[in-house]
C-alpha cells in the first residue's frame, strides 16, 4: 500500500462512509423505534379509551334502562312506610263491609327484626292484625305487596274467628328503609 | 485532469481528495492493468534499442504463451510527448476497442555491463534479499563503489552452475538514459486515462530466456554460448547440466567483434575448469550484423529461426519472455535451476527502469483504489439503504400520524364509569332487597292449592314464618328459611289428597304450579340452592260425629298437621343481601 494514501483512504474512503451510514441508519432505527414505541403506547391508550367509552355507553344504557325502576323504588321512600300502609288499608276498607275486612291492630317498631335483622340495610318491622274473609284478606295483601315491594313478609298467622265465616290474621312485615 | 501533487505536500484530507479524484476521473479503480507488470498484459509493444535509437518495433497480443506478432512503425527515442501520444494512439487504433491496456517493453541492446558484487565468492542464503539491496541500495553490495548509482541501474543475475568458491552471480548494469522516455510513455497513458505499462529489459538476458526452446540443439557437456549485438558480445558458460556458470560481455571496438574473442573464450573456460567447451553461436537479431561465426573456429550456429516455436520474422529477444512459460513441458530442462530461476524468480526479465519512487507514490496503490471502490460502493449502498429506510419510515410515519389513535393523548378517566357502575350496583342491591322473597298473598294462594275442595276441609290454623339464616360471617348474603304450618280437619278424600302431595316431589309440583300462576320466583324448585321438606301428621278426629255433628270439627273424620319447610341458601338469587345499598 502507498503509505501516503493508506490512512486517508482507509479513514475517509471506507471507515467514515461506513460509520456515517451505520450511524445514520442506527439513529434512524433508534428514532423509528421511539416512534413505534410512542405509537404503540398511544394505540394502547386509545384502545383503553375506546374500551372505557364502550363500557361507559353500555353502563349508560343499563343505567338508563334501570332509571325508571330506581325512580319508582325511591319514590316508595318519600313518606314513612307505616303511613303508606295505613293509608292503603284505610282506603281498602272503604270497599268492604266491616264484616268482611277490618284492620284490628297496628304496631310499628323502630328496630330491625326478621328478614331485616340479617342485613345492614336499615329496616323496621310493622305488626298488623286483621279480621276478614279469606278472599278479602288475600286481595288486600296482593294489592298492598304489589304497591309496596319494600314490604317483606316475616310471618303470617291465620286462625278461625268466633264468627265462622271470617279469619283472624296476624301479619308481621319487615319494610326496608332508605 | 488537473496536475497531481505529490501526497507528501498535501494534508491528510487533500490526499484523500486526490485519491478520490483519481478514483472518479480515471480507470485506475476499475482496471487492474494499471497495477500489472507490462509483461503480464495481453497486448504488448516490444521495442528493440540497439545503437542510438530504436531499431525494431513489434506488437504482440494473445493470452497464450505463443503470441501473435505484428510489425508496427518504429518510434524514436527523441520523440516529444505529442509525438509519442500520436504514435501510441495509432497503436491503439490498430486494435480498435479490443485493447484494454498496453505493455511497452524496451529491449536494451545497446549496452550490457557486468559489475562485480562484493564477497562474490560467498553464496548468500537469501538471493531475494540481495536482489532488493541491489535495486535500492546498490552501493552496499557492489564491489566497485565508484559506480554511479544515479545514472546506472543494477540487477542481480545468479549463476546456478557456479561451484563453491566461484562467483555466484553478477550485477547486470544498464544506464538510465531511457528512463525519461519510458516516463513519457507512462505520462501519456495518464493523460489518455489508458494503462500504458512500461518495462526495460536487458536484451542479452531475455535471449538467454529463449534457450529452453532450443534445448534440443544444446549438448550434454559443458558448453559456451556466444551472441553479439552492435556494440558488444556476450559469452555464457554452461555446465554439462546446462547450468549457467558465468556471463561475460566483450565490448566491440570499431563496430565489430574483437578478433581475439576466441582466446577470451578459451581463457575463461580454462579458469572455470571447463576444458575445450564447444561454442554455440546465435545469429543476431538483424542478419546483416551476424558476422561473428568465422572468428570462432569450431563454433556451431544455432539457427533459432528454424525452430517451429519461434516466429522467424520477430527478433528472438521479443519472444524470450513468453518462451519462459514452459513450466513442466520440456522434460530436458525441467530440472535446470538456471531456467527454473528465470521462470519463477524472473531473473532474465527484471525491469531495469521501473517507475521512480516519486512516480509510484504519486498514485494510490491497487489496494487503496480497491478500498476507495469498496467504500464508494458501500456509500452508495448505504445511501440507498438510508433513502429506502427514510421512505419506509416516511410511509409508516404518515400511516401512524393519520391513525386516529395517534391524536388520542387525553387522559382516560374511569371515574364516570365508576359512578355508573356504582349506580348499577345500587340498582342491583335494591333489586335484590325488593325481590319477591316472601309475600302473604302468595302464601295464602299456597293454602288454596293444598286444599282445592273447600268443603272437604276445615282449617284450624295456618301460619307462615320467614327467617334469615347466616351460614358464615364472610358471606355477603344470608339464606332464607320459610316454614308453613297448617292444621285442621278433613274428610277422607282431602286426606288422601294431602297424603299424595306431602312428598318433596308432590309439594314441588304444587310450588311449580304456584310459580307458574303467580310468577313469584320464590316458589321455583328448579334451582340447586333450594330444598323442600314436607311433613304430614294425621290422626283420627275423636270429636267426629258423622250423623249428628253440627260444629265443623265434628263433621270430619280426621285431624291433620302439615309442615312445609323451604330452605334457600345464600347463593340463591333471592338470598338476603347483608350489605346496605350504596
Amino acid at each position: 500500500m502507498n503509505p501516503h494514501y493508506k490512512d486517508p483512504v482507509i479513514v475517509f474512503g471506507l471507515v467514515v462512509p461506513v460509520f456515517l451510514v451505520v450511524a445514520t441508519l442506527g439513529l434512524g432505527f433508534h428514532f423509528r423505534g421511539k416512534l413505534e414505541t410512542t405509537y404503540e403506547a398511544r394505540k394502547k391508550h386509545y384502545q383503553a379509551f375506546k374500551s372505557v367509552e364502550k363500557e361507559r355507553r353500555m353502563l349508560e344504557r343499563k343505567v338508563h334502562s334501570q332509571a325508571p325502576h330506581m325512580h319508582r323504588w325511591m319514590s316508595l321512600f318519600e313518606q314513612p312506610a307505616a303511613t303508606s300502609v295505613n293509608t292503603f288499608f284505610r282506603d281498602f276498607q272503604k270497599n268492604y263491609d266491616a264484616t268482611h275486612f277490618q284492620q284490628t291492630a297496628f304496631r310499628p317498631t323502630t328496630i330491625a327484626g326478621g328478614i331485616g335483622g340479617a342485613s345492614q340495610q336499615p329496616s323496621i318491622q310493622l305488626h298488623f292484625a286483621f279480621r276478614g274473609t279469606y278472599r278479602a284478606l288475600q286481595t288486600a295483601f296482593l294489592e298492598l305487596e304489589t304497591k309496596m315491594p319494600q314490604l317483606q313478609l316475616d310471618s303470617i298467622q291465620l286462625s278461625r274467628a268466633a264468627n265462622q265465616n271470617v279469619l283472624n290474621a296476624a301479619v308481621v312485615y319487615t319494610t326496608w328503609q332508605k | 485532469m488537473e496536475a497531481l501533487v505529490h501526497p507528501s505536500q498535501l494534508t491528510t484530507w487533500q490526499r484523500f481528495l486526490q485519491a478520490r479524484r483519481l478514483h472518479r476521473e480515471t480507470t485506475r479503480s476499475r482496471s487492474l492493468d494499471w497495477y500489472r507488470d507490462a509483461l503480464d498484459l495481453e497486448c504488448q509493444l516490444h521495442l528493440f534499442l540497439d545503437g542510438e535509437d530504436i531499431s525494431e518495433a513489434h506488437i504482440c497480443f494473445g493470452r497464450e504463451a505463443r503470441k501473435t506478432w505484428a510489425r508496427v512503425a518504429i518510434p524514436s527515442l527523441q520523440a516529444g510527448e505529442q509525438e509519442v501520444m500520436e504514435y501510441l494512439a495509432g497503436i491503439r487504433s490498430h486494435f480498435a476497442s479490443g485493447m484494454k491496456s498496453l505493455g511497452v517493453i524496451l529491449h536494451v541492446a545497446d549496452e550490457f555491463a557486468i559489475s562485480e558484487l562484493a564477497r562474490t565468492n560467498e553464496h548468500p542464503e537469501d538471493l531475494g534479499d540481495l536482489r532488493e539491496k541491489l535495486v535500492n541500495e546498490p552501493k552496499t553490495v557492489l564491489e566497485d563503489h565508484s559506480d554511479s548509482v544515479e545514472d546506472l541501474s543494477f540487477r542481480l543475475f545468479p549463476y546456478p552452475g557456479a561451484k563453491p568458491g566461484q562467483q555466484f552471480g553478477s550485477a547486470i548494469t544498464i544506464s538510465r538514459r531511457c528512463q525519461s522516455y519510458l516516463r513519457q510513455i507512462r505520462s501519456v497513458g495518464q493523460a489518455l486515462n489508458f494503462p500504458f505499462r512500461t518495462c526495460a529489459l536487458s536484451a542479452p538476458l531475455v535471449t538467454l530466456a529463449a534457450l529452453p526452446r532450443l534445448a534440443q540443439e544444446l549438448p550434454s557437456q559443458p558448453f559456451a554460448f556466444f551472441f553479439s549485438y552492435s556494440s558488444f558480445s556476450v559469452i555464457a558458460f554452461f555446465t554439462a547440466g546446462r547450468e549457467l556458470v558465468m556471463l561475460r560481455s566483450v565490448r566491440h571496438h570499431e563496430g565489430t567483434t574483437p578478433s581475439h574473442v576466441g582466446r577470451i573464450v578459451q581463457t575463461m573456460a580454462a579458469a572455470l575448469e571447463l576444458p575445450d567447451p564447444p561454442i554455440f553461436t546465435l545469429p543476431l537479431s538483424r542478419s546483416e550484423q551476424d558476422s561473428v561465426a568465422p572468428e570462432l573456429p569450431g563454433a556451431v550456429v544455432v539457427d533459432w529461426r528454424k525452430n517451429g516455436w519461434f516466429d522467424s520474422a520477430v527478433p528472438l529477444e521479443f519472444q524470450g519472455p513468453s518462451s519462459l512459460a514452459f513450466r513442466n513441458e520440456e522434460g530436458a530442462i525441467r530440472d535446470v535451476r538456471t531456467f527454473q530461476g528465470m521462470t519463477e524468480s524472473g531473473w532474465a526479465t527484471q525491469d531495469f527502469l521501473p517507475e521512480s519512487r516519486d512516480e509510484v507514490e504519486l498514485f494510490p496503490s491497487r489496494t487503496e483504489m480497491r478500498i476507495l471502490r469498496l467504500g464508494s460502493a458501500a456509500l452508495r449502498l448505504g445511501i440507498a439503504a438510508v433513502l429506502l429506510f427514510l421512505g419506509w419510515t416516511g410511509v409508516r410515519g404518515l400511516k401512524i400520524i393519520n391513525d386516529e389513535s395517534w391524536h388520542q393523548t387525553g387522559e382516560v378517566s374511569r371515574e364516570g364509569n365508576k359512578v355508573l357502575s356504582s349506580e348499577i350496583r345500587r340498582y342491583e342491591q335494591w333489586s335484590s332487597l325488593l325481590a319477591d322473597r316472601s309475600k302473604a298473598w302468595v302464601s295464602m294462594e299456597l293454602v288454596n292449592k293444598l286444599f282445592p275442595d273447600p268443603e272437604s276441609v276445615i282449617l284450624s290454623e295456618a301460619s307462615h314464618r320467614v327467617r334469615p339464616e347466616v351460614a358464615q360471617n364472610k358471606d355477603t348474603s344470608a339464606g332464607v328459611v320459610k316454614d308453613w304450618t297448617i292444621s285442621g280437619f278433613s274428610d277422607t278424600d282431602a286426606l288422601n289428597h294431602l297424603t299424595v302431595i306431602s312428598t318433596t316431589e308432590g309439594m314441588g309440583k304444587v310450588f311449580d304450579s304456584i310459580h307458574m300462576q303467580t310468577g313469584n320466583e320464590s316458589f321455583r324448585t328448579d334451582l340447586g340452592s333450594r330444598t323442600l321438606l314436607v311433613n304430614l301428621l294425621t290422626s283420627e278426629n275423636k270429636r267426629f260425629k258423622p250423623l249428628i255433628g253440627k260444629k265443623p270439627e265434628e263433621r270430619f273424620a280426621h285431624n291433620f298437621r302439615l309442615t312445609i319447610t323451604q330452605r334457600i341458601t345464600a347463593e340463591d338469587p333471592i338470598a338476603i343481601p347483608i350489605t346496605a345499598a350504596p
